[in-house]
């Protein structure tokens, strides 16, 4: 069957570079691993049948190849989930302010509940499709995601407390 | 709004560069190089297979005509040796035949 490759770029360039730019933190190599990983695809593109198909093994070997990356640069020394920082206090838009909070918490999260939570929120997977990518447990998938869940809640609350106290 | 709406919020998926779909159309080339290298060695393995077959199928040939002939061989010197058993009692036949009227 005849995929059009260059549709594939169009339609699932946004996904690939935002989930390599999230996990890695380091925007030139996520851009890297992501056009390599469509050149990945290019090669394989006979075994792939659907858009559908493309988009499903483009996910899943930007993760991998993100993890892969982020182990063998060791791009950040490993941080427990009680060492993310506090946000600072900001003066913007409120809406913008929340949303950029969250993500450096979200970019502060260790590797594995970092992808797991890019998983569920920015791709909207459920927990049996993060783990069938994973390849790890669901029980493990739920359990990342619970702990991540409670210590953003608890550092975006303070932070916001924080900047209230300051205005 | 709870947490789960925010997170979906604030990671929305992001634009890709716009050079971005240019680099990798310009960085296929290189790689239908690669699979070019690719076809050209099962190209190779293939014209292999093909002279290994092309020198084993006449010899399995040759192999079975040889042993069709000494199949027939043996099937005629059988029915030689019938027919001069028959020649030889026939003849036998005659002698006595003649002995007795004369």
């Amino acid at each position: 069957m005849g995929l059009d490759f260059a549709r594939i770029v169009d339609d699932n360039q946004s996904m690939v570079v935002s989930l390599a730019k999230r996990y890695l933190r380091d925007p030139e190599t996520a851009e890297e691993i992501a056009q390599d990983v469509f050149l990945q695809l290019y090669r394989q593109l006979d075994r792939i049948e659907t858009p559908e198909h493309a988009t499903f093994w483009l996910r899943r070997a930007i993760c991998h190849r993100a993890i892969d990356e982020s182990r063998r640069r060791k791009l950040r020394p490993r941080v427990g989930l009680e060492n993310i920082p506090e946000p600072r206090a900001e003066t913007s838009a409120p809406d913008a302010m929340l949303n950029g909070r969250l993500r450096r918490l979200v970019s502060a999260l260790p590797d594995m509940p970092r992808m797991i939570v890019l998983l569920r929120y920015q791709e909207d997977l459920d927990p049996s499709e993060i783990a069938a990518l994973l390849e790890m447990p669901v029980s493990t998938v739920k359990s990342h995601l619970h702990r991540s869940l409670v210590v953003l809640r608890e550092k975006l609350g303070r932070a916001t407390a924080k900047q209230e106290a300051c205005s | 709004m709870n947490i789960e709406d925010r997170l979906r919020e604030a990671l929305e998926r992001e634009p890709a560069p716009a050079d971005f779909k240019r680099k990798v159309m310009q960085a296929l080339p290189a790689k239908k190089n690669l699979s070019i290298f690719w076809w050209n060695r099962r190209l190779s393995l293939a014209l292999a297979l093909a002279v290994i077959v092309a020198a084993v199928v006449p010899t399995v040939i040759v192999e079975n005509r040889h042993r069709r002939g000494i199949a027939a061989r043996d099937q005629l010197l059988t029915a030689l040796r019938v027919t001069n058993t028959t020649l030889r009692r026939t003849k036998q036949m005659i002698h006595k035949n003649t002995r007795r009227s004369s």
